[in-house]
């Protein structure tokens, strides 16, 4: 392949709530989890901030990192299980947010939580197909918009965006083969009309992660065979991180080692960010990369499907390497707040849909 | 056999940097036995330093007798066999526990 990832970005929330403050409002799961799960602080959305704004702000560091002019972009994908719109698509709001070009072919993309990655490789294909020069992926979600109060998803469930700037010329980082696995399973899900998010299998299901390995194995595998590598050509993953279990069973079934893995999970500093937990995953590993790195994603979502993939960073990635707004700076950049103040600007408690301000 | 303090001393040489870009922790060793005592771990920037005494909020603590400590640094016991039989104990994320094991160039005399 002759296309790769230009320059990325990242958003995440400033506001922050550690897990301790959830669990003293509802105590509805004994604390040994915390440890076990690596639930720390996650994510909590400011006010008036949702999937659509991280996604524009994530995108704006990508095409400032990138310098490509905007007229150039050909096609912008907003990868995303938590749309402010059911209807409608909102990667129309972001074309005009960023000054991109009305010729861009404008989508959502939706499949849960790998989302971003589906919408990267379509995007990929228009380019290596030579049918657009740029594409502007991005990966965002605010699951904590989307988790009801009182459920143990509450600990984890967080927010973020992750954007990718693809092209041919000189990128950072070259992508390099690709595999999937979907089959129906229905582990997490949101029906029309429905704010919160449901766990088809139950609190078992949540701590057992049922679905992740009968997608995340056949995936990763398949990536594997396609490439002839196997796990040791590989520098370093990225991979599910609901939460912590997620990357040791990835990590335990595909025989990868723990400090490809271990490193980059980033669960117990921001939870589970949805479509944009990989990416984010990969953006902390594209911070830190040197030149000839073979770096693999595996991306899970819900419903259910797998995308494993793989890249290899350029000379370029050190050449061009970000000197602020990393990962690991906007981690610890961070306000944290209690339990009613999340409960405010997550938007959960009860209010008249026919409200006019927030002053009467 | 070494000191705690020659032990935690030797620790930043013991340390794999290119494992640890980006992974910044504060650790907490907190030590009972033949020497008891309290030392910080910083890892940040791919570097790791340390403190006598508790210098900074830790995200893991990692407590038990001090010769145990010394005894897996210095290569004379497995970390896990230690772990395993809950001689050591480690408070904090799983994920940062067993990454933890990996940053460092343990000498083998087991």
């Amino acid at each position: 392949m002759k296309t790769g990832i230009l320059s990325y970005g990242v958003a995440l929330p400033r506001y922050r709530i550690e897990a301790g403050e959830i669990w003293k409002v509802w105590k509805n799961l004994s604390t040994s989890f915390f440890d076990l799960l690596s639930i720390g602080e996650r994510g909590v959305l400011g006010p008036e901030e949702d999937t659509l704004t991280l996604a524009v702000a994530a995108a704006k560091q990508a095409l400032e990192r990138g310098g490509v002019g905007t007229e150039k972009i050909g096609a912008l994908f907003l990868g995303s299980g938590t749309s402010p719109y059911a209807t409608k698509a909102a990667a129309t709001v972001m074309l005009d947010a960023l000054g991109l070009p009305e010729t861009a072919l404008t989508s959502d993309i939706q499949c849960a939580d790998k989302s971003g990655s589906t919408a990267l490789w379509l995007a990929a294909g228009l380019i290596e197909s030579g049918q657009v020069d740029y594409a502007l992926v991005v990966a965002a979600d605010s699951i904590n918009r989307h988790t009801q109060p009182g459920m143990v998803l509450e600990y984890v469930a967080s927010a973020g965006a992750v954007a990718f700037l693809l092209g041919k010329e000189n990128p950072i980082a070259m992508l390099e083969a690709f595999a999937t696995h979907s089959h129906d399973q229905n582990d997490y899900f949101r029906v029309e009309g429905e704010r919160f998010i449901q766990p088809g299998a139950g609190f078992y299901g949540w701590v057992a992660n049922w679905g992740l390995l009968d997608h995340v194995v056949p995936a990763g595998k398949a990536l594997f065979e396609k490439t002839g590598l196997t796990p040791a050509d590989f520098a370093k993953f990225a991979v599910p991180q609901k939460t912590g279990i997620r990357p040791l069973m990835t990590m335990g079934k595909l025989e990868l080692d723990m400090m490809q893995v271990l490193p980059y999970v980033l669960t117990a500093q921001i939870g589970d960010c949805g479509a944009a937990g990989v990416p984010l995953s990969l953006a902390h590993i594209l911070d830190f990369a040197e030149p000839g790195e073979r770096i693999g994603v595996i991306d899970y979502g819900a419903g259910a499907g797998c995308d494993a993939w793989s890249l290899v960073t350029t000379e370029a990635v050190a050449e061009r390497r970000p000197q602020s707004g990393l990962v690991i700076q906007q981690l610890e950049d961070k306000i944290m707040v209690d339990y009613a103040t999340m409960s405010k600007y997550e938007q959960k408690y009860i209010q008249s849909p026919h409200r006019l301000s927030n002053f009467y | 056999m070494s000191t705690i303090k020659e032990v935690m001393m030797s620790l930043p040489g013991l340390f794999k940097p290119e494992k640890a870009k980006g992974w910044n922790r504060v650790i907490l060793f907190d030590l009972q036995g033949q020497e008891p005592s309290q030392w910080t771990l910083i890892v940040q920037d791919g570097t790791a330093t340390i403190e006598e005494g508790q210098t900074r909020e830790p995200k893991l603590v990692i407590s038990g007798n001090s010769e145990y400590i010394v005894q897996m640094f210095t290569g004379e016991v497995p970390p896990m066999k230690l772990v395993n039989a809950k001689l050591l104990k480690m408070k904090g994320p799983m994920m940062d526990a067993i990454a933890f094991s990996g940053l460092w160039n343990l000498p083998k005399k087991y």
